[in-house]
């Protein structure tokens, strides 16, 4: 039931213009990612944290849509006359285990094979406090310590791919209002991404701005 | 302000209870109830007050009418609940059962005592009876010699009341007033009573004894020697009588004798005191939370929020508060010091904010303090980590380096507890 509501949701807000694709989600076999990610917290031995990471992986949503979906909370906003009707996603309860303390510390997954996917998840994404945030916080950790093969995929995609994945990049409450230095580096080798770059921190300042 | 020359009338404990002009003509009378809350003078069932000429009132103390609170220096005071909104740091008489209630104030009896500054009011109290029994025992003389006496009286009744058995330990030193230790009332059983009432009458009898032997041209050694057995007097006194009190409160209670320990429990025994030492004309719910959380009260329509700042680091400071069902929330602001510069970037000043709703394109649903010093659009809002915030509050039902988590949930929570109160107040520390 509560997917139901999740997916009309969804269907709403799409209509309503935010860029959320109409996707589907439900390939994502929610009992089989608590059971994997209950298995990794066990860490029971290498070889089987390898096999349940991998595992866990492969069933972990590749896209904003279906994260969202299954990670976050809908409500129906404050008033002061109604209560909030809430509906939780079905791994709402295990938003951060699942995020902040597995997927985000993957270290057993190919570098490669996460970045690929962190950028996936990140193209049309918006900023939210909790399961959004949770992943943010990794995506930036990923990029930080994995800067040149992470800018290379990055410009492998095509401009308004990028755009979006930038905006996600530095979407959220109190943004900074230089970019990092670290990124100083795509001025030179990319120099058409850092016109991309500081576009869609400006367009983040925007959105934030009181 | 009265733009004439007034004058004060400070009446029962210094309540400031009259203002007159410079003729002596009266022209604002003040009254309060016995905890300290406005009411009008002509009818004291009325405590419809809405504004005064001065701040000042109960005890002499600073009231904050926008919040129904008073500032007692040391910490805030709310006279509807006759109760502080922050515990107090000591626990001055472990052998008083009122003394472990620390949010009370002046021992549950506003009628005998007052707070001076939210924290030693058992010293003065100490001083003042050490010092006048001192010098009744001896002599009562009106001279500098008695005043020596008044004056050795109260330092030992300072010094016994701040080592933790009150103000009556000072007659058990003295072993002539051995029996007011018994006022000392605890659930504690006879044993801790005795240690209680054992160490401060020693200490007492100890200052009191070689005090006054000097002060009556004894030298330094004799002095000491009187002070010593001055010192068992007091010791064994206020043991026995510390032990016996101790011992008859725990039976009251149903507990053991000697142990304190039994059905009832020491702090169970407690704590029914407490509840039942309410007004009478209200329903409060207590809750404890698991960790950090000050206890704190509740009522239908007015919500009072107790966070404790308790982790800080160098990017963020986390506090911790109860929700009504018990469990912990938390708050992630940014790191200290507390600063009242806009757009400092670090976290608020300590105090008490009333917060209300907040509605803004960034943050449609949320909440606001409001008077935060020097300070303007602190929300609370949600968000997880120290980047989310330049000052507002994240809330959160978890917490860890530099996070909290679930933080829309503790917002929907927060949101839900303001829509159900007509006021709600924030008191950080």
């Amino acid at each position: 039931m509560k997917l139901i509501v999740a997916i009309f949701f969804h269907a709403f807000i799409s209509f309503t213009g935010n860029e959320i694709i109409s996707q589907d989600c439900s390939n994502y076999d929610v009992n089989k990612l608590i059971h994997y990610g209950n298995k990794i917290v066990e860490q029971q031995n290498a070889d089987s944290l390898l096999l349940y990471s991998e595992l866990f992986f492969e069933q972990f949503p590749d896209n904003f849509n279906c994260f969202h979906l299954y990670y976050s909370i809908y409500d129906s906003g404050y008033n002061n006359q109604s209560p909030i009707i809430k509906t939780h996603g079905d791994l709402y309860d295990y938003a951060f285990q699942h995020i902040a303390k597995i997927y985000n510390n993957l270290s057993v997954i190919e570098t490669e094979k996460r970045i690929e996917m962190a950028i996936q998840i990140s193209l049309g994404g918006y900023w939210e406090a909790d399961a959004v945030s949770y992943f943010q916080f990794g995506l930036r950790s990923l990029l930080e310590k994995n800067t040149e093969l992470f800018l290379k995929i990055l410009n492998s995609l095509n401009q308004e791919e990028q755009r979006s994945f930038w905006f996600f990049y530095f979407d959220g409450p109190n943004p900074s209002l230089s970019t990092p230095k670290f990124l100083n580096i795509v001025k030179y080798e990319y120099p058409l991404m850092f016109e991309i770059i500081l576009s869609s921190h400006q367009n983040v300042l925007n959105k934030w701005k009181d | 302000m009265a733009s004439a020359l007034s004058f004060s009338v400070n009446y029962s404990f210094s309540s400031l209870t009259a203002i007159s002009d410079a003729s002596g003509n009266l022209v604002e009378s003040l009254s309060y109830d016995p905890w300290g809350r406005r009411r009008k003078p002509g009818n004291w069932n009325d405590y419809n007050v809405t504004s005064t000429m001065f701040d000042r009132g109960f005890t002499g103390h600073e009231h904050l009418p926008q919040f129904g609170l008073i500032n007692m220096n040391g910490r805030v005071y709310d006279p509807f609940l006759a109760r502080f909104l922050s515990p107090d740091p000591y626990v001055q008489a472990p052998d008083y059962s009122q003394n472990f209630n620390r949010y009370s104030y002046a021992f549950n009896n506003p009628l005998k005592y007052t707070d001076p500054d939210g924290e030693w009011v058992h010293l003065v109290v100490g001083a003042v009876i050490g010092g006048f029994v001192n010098w009744a025992a001896n002599g009562a003389e009106f001279s500098a010699k008695g005043l020596g006496h008044f004056g050795v009286g109260a330092l030992a009744g300072a010094l016994g009341a701040g080592i933790g058995a009150g103000f009556g330990t000072l007659a058990a030193g003295s072993g002539s007033f051995g029996f007011m230790v018994s006022q000392g009332l605890t659930a504690s059983g006879f044993g801790a009573g005795a240690a209680a009432g054992a160490g401060a009458g020693f200490s007492s009898g100890l200052v009191t004894g070689a005090g006054n032997s000097l002060l009556n041209g004894e030298d330094f050694s004799s002095a000491l020697s009187e002070g010593l057995r001055s010192a068992s007097i007091g010791g064994i006194t206020g043991g026995l009588t510390g032990g016996i009190s101790g011992g008859i409160r725990a039976t009251k209670f149903g507990n053991d004798f000697w142990s304190g320990n039994g059905a009832g429990g020491r702090y169970g025994a407690i704590l029914s005191y407490e509840r039942a030492s309410l007004p009478s004309n209200s329903s409060y719910i207590s809750y404890q939370c698991r960790n950090f959380c000050p206890s704190k009260l509740i009522e239908p329509d007015r919500y009072y929020l107790n966070a404790e700042r308790f982790v800080e680091t160098e990017n963020s400071t986390i506090s911790n508060f109860c929700f009504p069902d018990g469990t912990d929330g938390y708050f992630l602001e940014p790191s200290g010091p507390s600063s009242r510069i806009e757009g400092s970037g670090l976290r608020i000043s300590s105090g008490v904010y009333e917060v209300g709703s907040h509605n803004s394109t960034k943050f449609p649903n949320s909440l606001i303090l409001k008077g935060v010093p020097g300070r303007s659009a602190i929300l609370m809002h949600p968000g997880n980590y120290p980047c989310h915030t330049s000052g507002c509050l994240l809330p959160g039902l978890g917490y860890g380096t530099d996070q909290v988590n679930n933080s829309r949930d503790a917002l929907n929570l927060l949101l839900e507890l303001h829509r159900n109160s007509t006021k709600m107040i924030l008191n950080i520390n």
